[in-house]
């Protein structure tokens, strides 16, 4: 190993034992021990089913498999593609500060700057491959070739990633703008066929198991779609990973998979380095373009003053903004979460508008079944807690970096929690009344039904929004964090979600039991729909105060992550 | 040591730098001050190869920053004001981890002496999330005089440091400016640097008012007695002028 290689690796060492250590330190302070054990006791029992699963189904046949799996890392780029052309660029490899000036303004050549990126990612990796293998060791005929296998293809996924990234930075607004078209066209026409491969398989009405049975049919579309010969042709150079997983011996052609897999690797570095060469030249010589046009008399301000046109364009948003009222502090935090919906709009529609249309399924599957505005309303719920908090990061979790000039702020925990949250969750509100308007147009119910379900959604938004930056403040993290322990939380708090979900339910049962033995007709409704409410909102509203608590018992000095 | 020709930068809607042109010897420090937004930091963040000009060249230790990018960072050192460091690591980890980069010879030895002078031996177990911002100055001052170099970048590194943290950076500057080095502080604490500096270049809206030796601005105009004056008379209108005089 070089020098300068054996300096990165020991680095990379040392922040890994230093974050194990700290996670340590802090799954153990009080504060944090009970929601950890609240959720390790769910995952302890989930993992026994998890393997037994895995290891009781029948095997898959190794073609399908070997499709699937070219396949799956072909819609996985797509997604990376689609990542890229809508998200802000990742410019300097996406190093963070720290980074760039130890490490990119030192001597050390930039390819094993390449390189670091690559090991960072390779802890998460093997855990990754590691519960991959698990779940394939029942499908592949040698375990360890798969492993082998597995490790190698997501390490070049996320090479692929870093060289997709590196692209998109070095492109100009026409560049991005095609880049976005070419994007989402892939990644619509990908939908669209797994949509259409789902329908297809949908036989019977749509009953209570519709939901249950609708995901399966997605999965199976999904799998279809990725062993299609369409995306089997996108899918070449990730058909030697899946050679060799589906191997039943090693001959000469799975050696020859090993030295592409070895080779891919070794050309993935090569290109990201040379992609991040001709990214630096196309913005060098935007650069100059526009050095030139203010040579000649066109509009750029000088150092310290901004353009006129570009205050002229900002004024009226200001404006704007300064007309929402104070409301105890809620307002003005409000308003600086605006700015942010603003920036984020595009990224925002295109993330509420795909679980608006699946929500909407049911009832677009007229043809199919007969689905209600009920199912709707269920899709809604799925989706406000599931995809709305990772959709609408425009609460605490944005805000790591100013966390201590809002520590500072004369406001009361619960305003504080509140004036964050509410953009969020008034947009989920707003999404949840679109979606419920356009079912209730195809579905007709009462007023009064309407009414009491968009009374309960805005009480799962208020929920959903709650719990998660409450999670973050107790755990918090960065928004590109990457590493082992970002791992494990994302797998605990979807268990943890996933629990919830499970006993939210259990109990809605048990009332409806309650109330359907025990109230007569005149008054069972009211008195069910009542007890809904009463349930929702409390729990959202415990929630909200529990994250308001959160916000108190933050420490700055050592909640704050590396 | 450091020669500056005709540097441009323009970031999306502004001109942060304007065809400046200067040049330093070995030996000699100057004082880099202007207004916020004068285009100091662009221009020290242009020579240390942290962004690209958008026209000019920059020569830094005999090497263009441009067509020898690794043989510049060898000799060179840029803290930039309040300095991001690896906060999963400690102090002594950060010397170890600039030691190794730099192939520093004996670098724990002189990683010692340097946070001794700094004050900083009795923190080589604190992980940097853990120090103060003067702490973590020191700290990223240390790092950067570790390998020697020759070309010294220091912007606003007088920020957060406590008065005898101060005389150290000064007294420390001096002497590696005797040893042959050529340093640029930025800051805007002028009574604070104009002992030390040998020159001086003021910046206003990305251009130079002035380069030369700081004996000469003060030459400029009679009545002026301190630096921060003359950065007054030279950076701001004649009316604000007489107002402070």
């Amino acid at each position: 190993m070089s020098a300068p290689v054996a300096v990165l690796v020991r680095l990379i060492l040392r922040q890994y034992g230093a974050r194990l250590r700290r996670t340590g330190q802090r799954l153990r302070s009080p504060k944090r021990l009970l929601p950890t054990i609240l959720v390790l006791i769910p995952a302890a029992l989930w993992l026994p089913y998890f393997l037994a699963a895995a290891w009781m189904r029948p095997p898959a046949d190794l073609q399908s498999l070997h499709r699937w799996l070219s396949g799956g890392l072909t819609l996985y780029v797509m997604f990376h593609l689609v990542r890229a052309a809508w998200q802000a660029p990742e410019v300097d490899l996406g190093m963070s500060p720290a980074q760039r000036l130890w490490l990119g303004c030192s001597p050390l050549p930039r390819w094993t700057l390449v390189l670091y990126k690559a090991i960072v990612v390779l802890v998460p990796t093997f855990l990754k491959a590691t519960l991959l293998c698990v779940l394939l060791a029942r499908d592949t005929p040698q375990p360890w070739l798969a492993a082998v296998a597995i490790i190698a293809a997501l390490l070049s996924l996320e090479l692929i990633r870093l060289l997709i990234f590196t692209f998109a930075s070095g492109l100009s607004q026409r560049g991005t703008a095609w880049l976005r078209v070419l994007a989402t066209g892939m990644a619509s026409a990908i939908a669209a066929q797994v949509l259409l491969r789902a329908s297809l398989r949908w036989h019977g009405t749509w009953d209570h198991t519709a939901p249950v049975r609708f995901v399966m049919h997605v999965f199976a579309a999904l799998g279809e779609t990725a062993a299609d010969a369409s995306v089997q042709r996108l899918a070449i150079i990730f058909q030697p990973f899946a050679t060799l997983a589906t191997s039943e011996s090693i001959v000469f052609f799975q050696w020859a998979s090993m030295l592409w897999a070895l080779a891919m690797i070794g050309g993935l570095l090569v290109l990201t380095l040379r992609a991040e060469g001709i990214a630096r030249v196309g913005h060098l010589k935007r650069e100059r373009q526009r050095l030139a046009d203010f040579r000649s008399g066109r509009t750029v301000s000088r150092a310290g003053q901004a353009d006129d046109a570009i205050i002229d364009r900002r004024r009226p948003h200001g404006e704007r903004l300064r007309h929402l009222p104070f409301w105890g502090g809620i307002g003005p935090l409000a308003s600086r979460q605006l700015v942010t919906l603003r920036r984020y709009r595009a990224m925002v529609f295109v993330s509420l508008a795909i679980p608006g249309v699946l929500s909407l399924l049911p009832i677009w599957l007229g043809g199919f079944g007969t689905g209600t505005v009920l199912d709707v309303i269920g899709g809604l719920t799925f989706y406000t807690l599931l995809l709305a908090p990772p959709a609408l990061k425009m609460d605490f979790r944005r805000d790591i970096e100013i966390l201590l000039p809002l520590a500072a702020l004369p406001l009361r925990p619960l305003a504080m929690v509140i004036g964050q949250i509410a953009v969020p969750v008034a947009v989920t509100i707003l999404f949840q009344v679109i979606v419920v308007f356009i079912a209730m147009a195809v579905r007709p119910v009462s007023a009064l039904q309407a009414v009491f379900w968009l009374t309960t959604l805005a009480g799962t938004a208020v929920f959903a929004f709650a719990l998660e930056n409450a999670l973050f403040l107790a755990f918090p993290h960065r928004l590109k964090q990457e590493g082992i322990e970002m791992f494990i939380r994302t797998k605990l708090v979807f268990i943890g979600k996933g629990c919830l979900w499970a006993v939210a339910t259990a109990v809605l049962v048990v009332w409806a039991l309650f109330c359907a033995r025990t109230f007569d007709q005149p008054v069972r409704l009211p008195v069910l729909a009542g007890g809904i409410l009463v349930f929702v909102w409390s729990i959202a509203l415990s929630t909200l105060g529990i994250a308001a608590r959160a916000w108190r018992r933050f420490d700055l000095r050592s909640d704050l992550p590396a | 040591m450091i020669v500056v020709e005709a540097l441009e930068k323009i970031y999306s809607d502004t001109l942060a730098v304007d065809r400046l042109s200067f040049s330093l010897e070995a030996g000699q420090i100057c004082g880099l001050v202007g207004k916020n937004g004068a285009g100091k930091t662009t221009t020290m963040r242009s020579l240390a190869g942290l962004v690209d000009p958008s026209g000019g060249r920059l020569q830094v230790a005999g090497h263009d920053v441009a067509q020898e990018p690794l043989e510049v960072r060898r000799k060179l050192a840029y803290v930039p004001d309040d300095p991001p460091l690896f906060d999963d690591l400690s102090v002594g980890q950060h010397i170890d981890l600039i030691g190794g980069i730099y192939q520093v010879p004996q670098f724990r030895q002189r990683g010692e002496a340097l946070l001794g002078e700094f004050d900083l031996l009795d923190k080589q177990a604190v992980a940097a999330r853990a120090l103060s911002r003067g702490m973590r100055q020191k700290l990223a001052v240390c790092c950067a005089y570790l390998y020697q170099p020759t070309v010294i970048l220091l912007d606003e590194p007088l920020t957060g440091l406590d008065p005898p943290g101060i005389r150290t950076l000064l007294k420390s500057v001096r002497e590696r400016a005797a040893a042959g080095a050529t340093i640029i502080i930025s800051s805007h604490l002028l009574a604070m640097i104009e002992d030390v500096c040998t020159h001086l270049l003021v910046m206003h809206e990305g251009r130079s008012q002035f380069f030369g030796p700081t004996a000469q601005f003060r030459q400029q105009a009679d009545q002026i007695q301190t630096l921060e004056e003359a950065f007054f008379a030279s950076t701001l209108d004649a009316a604000v002028v007489e107002g402070i005089a």
